[in-house]
């Protein structure tokens, strides 16, 4: 072996493994975490574009482009009062319901909705273009439909029972396109089961063709004002951008990613550099600089996060593997995630090694040399 | 011509008279280092001068100060008063930074314990100190010497070897390639064969005298070994940090 550095790293292989490990794991808990939200959020506003409903009407802080379930505070009457006014084709009451996610990972949303069209609105499938693939549409309070990703799951699979709000429910039908939620119940289901009778979270609104949609959501405002009236062309970009308490949450991810990466390094160099006094004491009497003490214990950092990261990466492609695999939830790896984790894995690194790696530098000669 | 005849005739040419100009000049040279409320006093007012192209032994008992006078000439410590000019250059006025330098392209060391670098074959640390010594740039130069010094030293069959496999007396001529890999200017050995039987002592001592012929470096050897010594034109004696016979 030539290279000092790869040298220090096969003669130290336990060493050298631990601080991967420390780096992978910094990259693993960023892409793995990001892309669960990331692929949460993109699916979300993916599934929400595909709303044949130009408006989505809401009460005040009511809109969906998040985890959280949103109370059923909106009085169903509002859809037939909306209906009525010019530039309306039809509307369809939605409640939303959160709850803990297949194999009690993660969560996911079910909504309610109107299957039979009562009430003088339209039904959900009239409105969102929604219509079913196999099976049937629910005709009772206790099914559900699945879109096609969600039947995959032996759980939701035609014909699967399952237990949700404390009732056994039948999955009776797969629609197609995905939209919205993946699970849907009959809205008086879901009201009954939740005590908020005529009730819904939201109502969509489909708009006359040929109708100015923008002129149609200033009408709703003046008539309902108070409320939020969302364009549904927007929403997409409204969950790509995320949500501020997740992007907390991210950060704080982000920034014991970092730590972990940081202290790792720096536990294995520190270590690393004692045990190699002697060696420091050597390149100096070589004539070796401090520039050039630091900078061979920073690569030696930055090779192991370089290594860090191709094994986090692998990782995290294994776990998005499992995660996809056996849960509902979806993993979305986005490049500018794979480079910030990369990079922040290197700074993570290479922050960790700093210390060491000055201790090294001004480390006496004939002290080093004489260490035994 | 014997080399007993080829040691004594070295051993009349004083090549530490004036009239060749200095490699290395100490003058008053204190070194103290403090041992809880007690000054220990390494060096006392040592004077020395050694000419280019000088091969000089410091010889004397353990603790005497041999290796403090070393490192301090090598400079990798500062003098606690007096003054270190190697080559010219003053100690005294250099930062940190510049005596680095100045070691890196005057001085070669060679340690007792070979300090060989133990994950590197014989090759990688010759090319470390290629790097260290040359730069990157220097590559070509770098390699053209290093063979010669493989050669010279009779390592050449041992260059992808790692140093735990070599013999005591390889290790050490390993090491004196890797201090001769920028021609440094002056060559500090500190009891280079304390650590090696009979054998590979003349060896290693035969390899010392036949660098110094052919190469021309200014070479200073500590020992305490009078057999040791002989191999030298010039044997200073010290004791108690300073210098009995120059």
């Amino acid at each position: 072996m030539d290279n000092m550095v790869f040298a220090n790293l096969v003669a130290r292989p336990i060493r050298s493994l631990s601080s991967v490990v420390g780096i992978a794991l910094g990259v693993v808990l960023i892409l793995v975490t990001v892309g669960l939200a990331r692929g949460m959020l993109l699916s979300s506003g993916e599934r929400e574009a595909n709303l044949q409903a130009e408006l989505v009407f809401l009460p005040p802080s009511g809109f969906g482009a998040g985890v959280s379930a949103v109370p059923l505070t909106l009085p169903v009457a509002y859809a037939e009062a909306i209906a009525e006014l010019p530039g309306v084709a039809t509307t369809t009451p939605v409640a939303r319901y959160v709850r803990t996610g297949a194999r009690g990972i993660g969560f996911e949303l079910i909504e309610g909705v109107d299957f039979s069209g009562t009430g003088g609105v339209g039904t959900y499938p009239e409105v969102t273009g929604v219509a079913i693939a196999e099976g049937r549409f629910p005709e009772g309070p206790n099914e559900i439909v699945v879109d096609r990703q969600r039947s995959a799951d032996p759980e939701t699979t035609l014909g699967a029972k399952l237990e949700m709000l404390g009732e056994t429910f039948e999955v009776v039908g797969i629609y197609e396109p995905e939209v919205g939620a993946r699970m849907k119940i009959p809205l008086d289901a879901m009201q009954s089961l939740l005590g908020a009778a005529e009730r819904a979270s939201w109502i969509l609104v489909k708009t006359d063709a040929g109708a100015s949609v923008e002129a149609v959501a200033s009408n709703i405002e003046a008539q309902f004002p108070g409320n939020q009236i969302v364009f549904t062309r927007d929403i997409p970009g409204m969950w790509a951008r995320g949500i501020p308490s997740l992007q907390v949450f991210l950060n704080i991810v982000i920034a014991l990613a970092v730590f972990i990466s940081t202290l790792t390094i720096f536990l294995a160099l520190y270590t690393a550099i004692t045990e190699r006094t002697r060696e420091i004491g050597i390149l100096k009497s070589m004539g070796g600089s401090k520039r050039f003490i630091v900078g061979i214990v920073e690569t030696e950092a930055f090779v192991l996060s370089l290594l860090g990261i191709g094994v986090g990466a692998l990782v995290s492609l294994g776990l998005k593997w499992a995660v996809v695999s056996y849960t509902s939830l979806i993993v979305q790896f986005e490049w500018q995630w794979v480079l910030a984790a990369s990079s922040l894995a290197v700074l993570g690194g290479m922050l960790g090694a700093l210390y060491p790696a000055l201790k090294a530098a001004h480390q006496d000669p004939v002290e080093a040399l004489s260490y035994e | 011509m014997s080399s007993a005849v080829m040691i004594a005739e070295r051993r009349t040419t004083r090549t530490g008279s004036a009239a060749v100009p200095a490699a290395l000049l100490t003058e008053s040279l204190w070194k103290s280092y403090r041992m809880g409320v007690t000054d220990v006093h390494a060096l006392r007012g040592v004077d020395l001068r050694i000419g280019r192209g000088d091969f000089v032994a410091i010889m004397g008992p353990s603790g005497c100060g041999k290796s403090t006078l070393l490192h301090t000439l090598g400079g990798l410590q500062s003098p606690t008063s007096g003054s270190v000019v190697i080559e010219g250059s003053d100690l005294a006025g250099l930062t940190d930074a510049q005596r680095t330098e100045l070691r890196r392209r005057l001085i070669g060391f060679v340690f007792q314990r070979f300090n060989l670098f133990p994950t590197l074959t014989v090759e990688g640390n010759l090319r470390l100190a290629e790097r260290i010594c040359l730069g990157w740039k220097s590559a070509e130069r770098g390699a053209k010497r290093r063979l010669e010094l493989l050669d010279l030293l009779g390592l050449a069959s041992k260059r992808g070897h790692k140093p735990m496999e070599l013999s005591g007396g390889e290790q050490q001529r390993v090491a004196l390639a890797r201090a001769l890999i920028h021609e440094p200017a002056i060559l500090l050995a500190d009891e280079p064969t304390g650590n090696l039987d009979s054998e590979n002592t003349d060896n290693v001592l035969s390899m010392l005298e036949r660098v110094h012929e052919e190469l021309g470096q200014t070479i200073v050897l500590i020992t305490h070994d009078i057999d040791v010594a002989e191999a030298a034109q010039r044997v200073v004696l010290m004791k108690d940090g300073a210098i009995l016979d120059r």
